[in-house]
């Protein structure tokens, strides 16, 4: 009998840090969020609605008016919350397949 | 009533030796104490699995179901929330720890505490269940 091709599979989590955010701010699922690097420098992360708003890696000094006018909301980087998260999230999806290649933060390949 | 999600765990898992105290009718034998088998709380709780969170309460409203301001407790996200759990959920965006009632299309969350009256989620709002309550700890010690 031939033996099954293999398949593999990419996982790729929709906006990490902003998605991961918004799991414990449920009053914020409707609002745009983005998510500032270190020192609160330039943006690493925007909610769906928010990218008509912001470039990805805007400075945070020169948008800050703009993100208030607009009702979006921004968010301090929390590596610990987000690598939880990760770990989460890699942990059920090795629990369903025989393999999984963890490469980022909030992608994986699983086999 | 709020609460504080709390963030990921440290390691541990240490396992404790659990001890069965049996007294039998008549005189306690001296081998009274025996180990029956190792836990750890973390495999008691399933606090290590992904879809488990721990949550630390404030307020007073479900006092009567022995969950009192401080306490934390243990919360799976997993499950469908049923009648008769208490759920950590979010009712028009605002944090709330109730017991839910939900019979056909009467959804009202109760509080534990004669002090806070029933709350019924109407068509207007918007109730958003975020986990169910498993186990709550509490500290013991006179303050």
């Amino acid at each position: 009998m031939k033996k099954p091709d293999q398949v593999f599979a990419l996982i790729d989590c929709n906006s990490f840090y902003a998605s991961c955010e918004r799991v414990f701010r449920p009053d914020l699922a409707k609002t745009p969020i983005v998510v500032l690097s270190n020192n609160d420098g330039c943006v690493i992360a925007r909610s769906y609605d928010a990218k008509p708003f912001v470039k990805m890696g805007a400075p945070y000094f020169q948008i800050k008016d703009h993100l208030r006018r607009n009702g979006v909301v921004a968010f301090s980087s929390n590596y610990a919350l987000y690598g939880d998260m990760s770990e989460r999230v890699m942990t059920i999806i090795e629990s369903m397949v025989p393999a999984l290649e963890v490469y980022k933060i909030s992608k994986a390949s699983p086999s | 009533m709020s609460f504080t999600i709390l963030g990921p765990l440290s390691a541990g898992g240490e396992k404790l030796p659990f001890y069965s105290f049996h007294v039998p009718a008549g005189f306690p034998s001296p081998a009274a104490d025996h180990i029956e088998k190792h836990i750890s709380l973390d495999e008691l709780f399933d606090i290590r699995a992904p879809h488990v969170y721990l949550i630390k309460i404030e307020g007073d409203s479900m006092q009567g179901a022995g969950i009192f301001s401080g306490d934390l407790v243990i919360v799976d996200r997993s499950v469908y929330a049923e009648h008769g759990d208490i759920v950590i959920a979010a009712l028009n965006s605002e944090p709330i720890c109730k017991r839910l009632h939900k019979r056909q299309h009467e959804v009202i969350l109760m509080s534990e505490n004669p002090k806070y009256p029933a709350r019924h989620v109407l068509e207007g709002d918007e109730l958003l269940i975020w986990g169910v309550v498993k186990y709550s700890v509490r500290n013991h010690e006179k303050t």
